[in-house]
C-alpha cells in the first residue's frame, strides 16, 4: 500500500476510504477504496481529471465530509470522531477563495474568525500578524474581500486557515484561477510557510508541472481510485500507469517545435467505466485480456512507487 | 501580396465603468493571413478579450471603439447590426471558453448545428441536418447522426466543446475566433481538442485568432504571437521567436513565471496597473527589472525586431550598449 516516508504513525492517513453519493442506479462512487498517507511536514500532490473524485477525497480527508466506509486518521486517531477543535488541525483551501470569505466581513474579522475570545487589541494584532505572514499589509485589515485581486483573496484565505495553527493544509486547486505570475508568487509563499511552520500539504491540481514544483510525492486518481503513487519526478517523468503516461503526454511545452511534434494521445474514445476488470481498460492503449477480467490492485513496483496496472 | 484575411489597425476600446472610461485596448494593430494562426496572449485585464469582442461587435452599449478592422475586405467596426449578424457565424466563426454560453440547453445539438449551417449556407432543413452530422463527425464526434437528438446536458465537457466548435465551423467560416478554447477542459481532452483545431485549420486553410493566457496552447497552434499588456501589444513576432527568444521584459517575465522550466517559477514583481490610473511612460516600467530613467517618463514606440516588433526603450538605438543583452528566457 502507498505509505508515506517511513514512520510509525502517519500524520494523516486514509484507509480503504470510500465516499459514495446518491443510491441505487444513481449511486456515484466518488471515492472507491483509497489508501493514502501524508507524513508530518510532507507535501503530497493529488492529480486527476474532473470527476475523478479528487475533490471528494480532499473534503473527506479534511473532515468536511464523512466517509461512507473506511476511515481517516489524524495522528492515529479517527478524524471524524475528534472534537471540532482538534479537527481544525486540518484546514481546507478552495480554488475560489470567495467560497470561504464572507463578503460583509473586513479582513481582520475574516482571518480571525476561527479565534474566539480575543480582545479588540489582541484581535487587531493577531490579524496584522496573519496578514503579514501571507505577504499582505497589516494596514489591509480594514479592507473587504471585493476590494482585493484574486491572488490577494487567496492569500487572505490562507491567512484564515493559518490562524488556527493547523498541521495539515488540504488545498483544492488553490492556484488554478490565477495568472501565471500571481501563481508563481503564491507557490513561493506556500513553500516559505511550509518551511517555517512544518505544515503538511495535500495539494490538488491538474497542472502536472505545477504539482512537481510544489510536491515531493504525487498520487494520481482516476474513477475514484488511485492508479499511481510515488516520488513526483518519477511519476511525472517515468510514469508506470498508462493513464499517468497519457496525462504526462498531454502537457504542452511552450516550445512550438516540441508542442507540434508531440504525438496525439494514444487514448481510445470510450470513457465509460466497466463493471469488472480494470476501470481504465476501455481507454487503455495497452489493454490485455487479463485487464478486462480482473481489476489491478495498487502494488509497489519500485521503492516508494506504486501503480495499479497488471502490465507495470 | 494580397490583402490579409483580417487587418486590424489602431484599434482602441474604451469601456464605460464607474470612474471611467477605461482604456481596455490602446492602439492595437495586427494582420492575419488565410491559413495563419495568431495568438493574443496576456494576463487577465490585458485587453485581449476586448479586442475579440470589439471585432465581433459584442462589447455592449457605451463602449467606444475607434480604429479599423476588416475581414476579407469587409469593415467590422461600426457595421450595421444586420451585417454583423451575417458576418458572425458566416465569414467569422467563434468558439468561447465556456461552450454552455454558445449552446441552447433546450434544443437538441443537431438542430443547433444545423441552424448555423442553414442560416449562412442557405440550406434546406434536411440538407442542414446532413451538414450538421458531417461537421460533428469532422469535430471528432463520429456518432454524428446518433448525437443529433441529444441535449447539451447529456454530453461531457469535451463533447460540448466539440459541439460548440462544430457550430462555429458549420457555415465554413474563413476566420475562427477562439477565446480560451480549452481552458475549461481536462488536460487529455484539451490536448485532443487542440490537435483537432490544428487539423481543421490546416485542412480548411482557415485563419485562426486565438485568445489565451496559456503559452502551451500558443506553442501548439500559433504561427504569430502578440503579447498584450495594459491594453497594448508590447511584443509581436513569430511564435518560435517570441516564446524562444522573447525581447520584451514582460514576455520574459511571463515565461519565467511558468513551472516546469528547470528552475522555480519566478513571479513578476508587483501587480498590473489600475487601467484607470496608468503610469506615465511605459505601463510595465514600475514592474520592469530593466527599467531606465526614460521608461517612467515617456512611452516607447514600437521598434521593428526580427520580423516582428517590440515596444520597449531597450530596443532604441540610443539605449545603453548591451541594454538588450540579457538573452532569452
Amino acid at each position: 500500500m502507498a505509505m508515506g516516508p517511513a514512520e510509525a504513525v502517519p500524520l494523516l492517513q486514509a484507509s480503504a476510504l470510500r465516499r459514495y453519493y446518491g443510491a441505487g442506479r444513481r449511486l456515484v462512487r466518488a471515492v472507491d477504496g483509497v489508501d493514502l498517507s501524508l507524513g508530518a511536514g510532507e507535501a503530497l500532490g493529488l492529480v486527476g481529471e474532473s470527476g475523478c473524485g479528487k475533490s471528494s477525497l480532499a473534503r473527506t480527508m479534511a473532515g468536511i465530509e464523512a466517509p461512507t466506509s473506511g476511515e481517516v486518521r489524524l495522528s492515529g486517531r479517527p478524524l471524524h470522531a475528534l472534537p471540532p477543535a482538534a479537527r481544525r488541525r486540518v484546514q481546507l483551501l478552495f480554488q475560489d477563495p470567495f467560497a470561504s470569505l464572507d463578503p460583509r466581513l473586513p479582513l481582520e474579522a475574516a482571518v480571525t474568525e476561527g479565534l474566539p475570545g480575543l480582545g479588540r487589541a489582541e484581535r487587531a494584532r493577531e490579524a496584522a500578524e496573519l496578514l503579514e505572514a501571507v505577504g499582505l499589509l497589516g494596514a489591509d485589515a480594514g479592507r473587504f474581500p471585493h476590494e482585493l485581486s484574486g491572488g490577494q483573496r487567496q492569500r487572505v484565505a490562507l491567512a484564515r486557515a493559518l490562524a488556527v495553527q493547523p498541521q495539515v493544509l488540504v488545498a483544492d486547486e488553490p492556484l488554478s484561477a490565477l495568472d501565471a505570475s500571481v501563481r508563481a508568487q503564491l507557490v513561493r509563499l506556500l513553500a516559505g510557510i511550509r518551511r517555517d511552520r512544518g505544515l503538511a500539504l495535500l495539494f490538488i491540481a491538474h497542472d502536472l508541472a505545477l504539482v512537481e514544483e510544489v510536491a515531493g510525492r504525487v498520487a494520481v486518481m482516476r474513477a475514484g481510485r488511485l492508479v499511481e503513487v510515488g516520488p513526483a519526478a518519477a511519476v511525472l517523468h517515468r510514469p508506470l500507469h498508462p493513464y499517468t503516461q497519457a496525462l504526462a503526454a498531454a502537457v504542452l511545452p511552450t516550445d512550438p517545435v516540441l508542442a507540434r511534434a508531440r504525438p496525439p494521445l494514444p487514448l481510445r474514445g470510450d470513457t465509460a467505466v466497466p463493471a469488472r476488470g480494470c476501470p481504465f481498460a476501455p481507454r487503455c492503449p495497452l489493454v490485455a485480456e487479463r485487464c478486462r477480467a480482473e481489476a489491478p490492485e495498487l502494488r509497489e513496483i519500485a521503492p516508494g512507487h506504486s501503480a495499479a496496472c497488471h502490465l507495470a | 501580396m494580397s490583402a490579409p484575411l483580417l487587418a486590424v489597425e489602431e484599434l482602441c476600446v474604451q469601456l464605460p465603468v464607474p470612474g471611467g472610461p477605461l482604456p481596455a485596448v490602446r492602439s492595437v494593430s495586427f494582420a492575419l493571413g488565410a491559413g495563419e494562426a495568431l495568438a493574443l496572449v496576456g494576463e487577465s485585464g490585458s485587453g485581449k478579450t476586448s479586442v475579440l469582442l470589439a471585432l465581433l461587435g459584442l462589447l455592449g452599449p457605451g463602449a467606444v471603439v475607434t480604429g479599423s478592422a476588416r475581414c476579407a475586405g469587409r469593415p467590422l467596426l461600426g457595421a450595421a447590426e444586420a451585417d454583423l449578424r451575417r458576418i458572425r457565424g458566416g465569414l467569422i466563426g467563434t468558439t468561447l471558453q465556456d461552450p454552455r454560453a454558445a449552446l441552447d440547453p433546450t434544443q437538441p445539438v443537431g438542430r443547433q448545428v444545423a441552424e448555423a449551417a442553414a442560416l449562412h449556407l442557405r440550406l434546406g432543413a434536411r440538407a442542414a441536418l446532413d451538414r450538421a452530422a458531417e461537421v460533428l463527425a469532422e469535430c471528432g464526434l463520429p456518432q454524428g447522426r446518433a448525437l443529433l437528438g441529444r441535449y447539451p446536458h447529456e454530453l461531457s465537457g469535451g463533447m460540448r466543446q466539440r459541439v460548440a466548435l462544430a457550430m462555429a465551423l458549420a457555415a465554413e467560416p474563413r476566420l475562427l475566433l477562439a477565446d480560451e478554447p480549452t481552458a475549461a477542459l481536462d488536460p487529455t481532452v484539451a490536448a485532443e481538442v487542440l490537435d483537432l483545431l490544428a487539423r481543421l485549420q490546416a485542412r480548411r486553410g482557415m485563419g485562426l485568432l486565438l485568445v489565451t493566457h496559456d503559452l502551451g496552447v500558443v506553442a501548439r497552434l500559433a504561427d504569430q504571437v502578440a503579447v498584450m499588456y495594459a491594453g497594448r501589444i508590447v511584443e509581436r513576432g513569430a511564435a518560435g521567436q517570441v516564446l524562444g527568444a522573447p525581447r520584451h521584459p514582460y514576455t520574459r517575465g511571463l515565461l519565467r513565471a511558468l513551472p516546469g522550466r528547470g528552475e522555480p517559477p519566478q513571479p513578476i514583481a508587483g501587480a498590473p496597473p489600475d487601467p484607470l490610473r496608468l503610469p506615465s511612460g511605459c505601463a510595465f516600467a514600475p514592474r520592469c527589472p530593466r527599467a531606465m530613467g526614460i521608461c517612467a517618463r515617456e512611452e516607447p514606440r514600437a521598434y521593428a525586431a526580427a520580423g516582428g516588433l517590440v515596444r520597449c526603450w531597450l530596443h532604441d538605438p540610443a539605449a545603453p550598449e548591451g541594454a538588450d543583452g540579457d538573452g532569452a528566457s
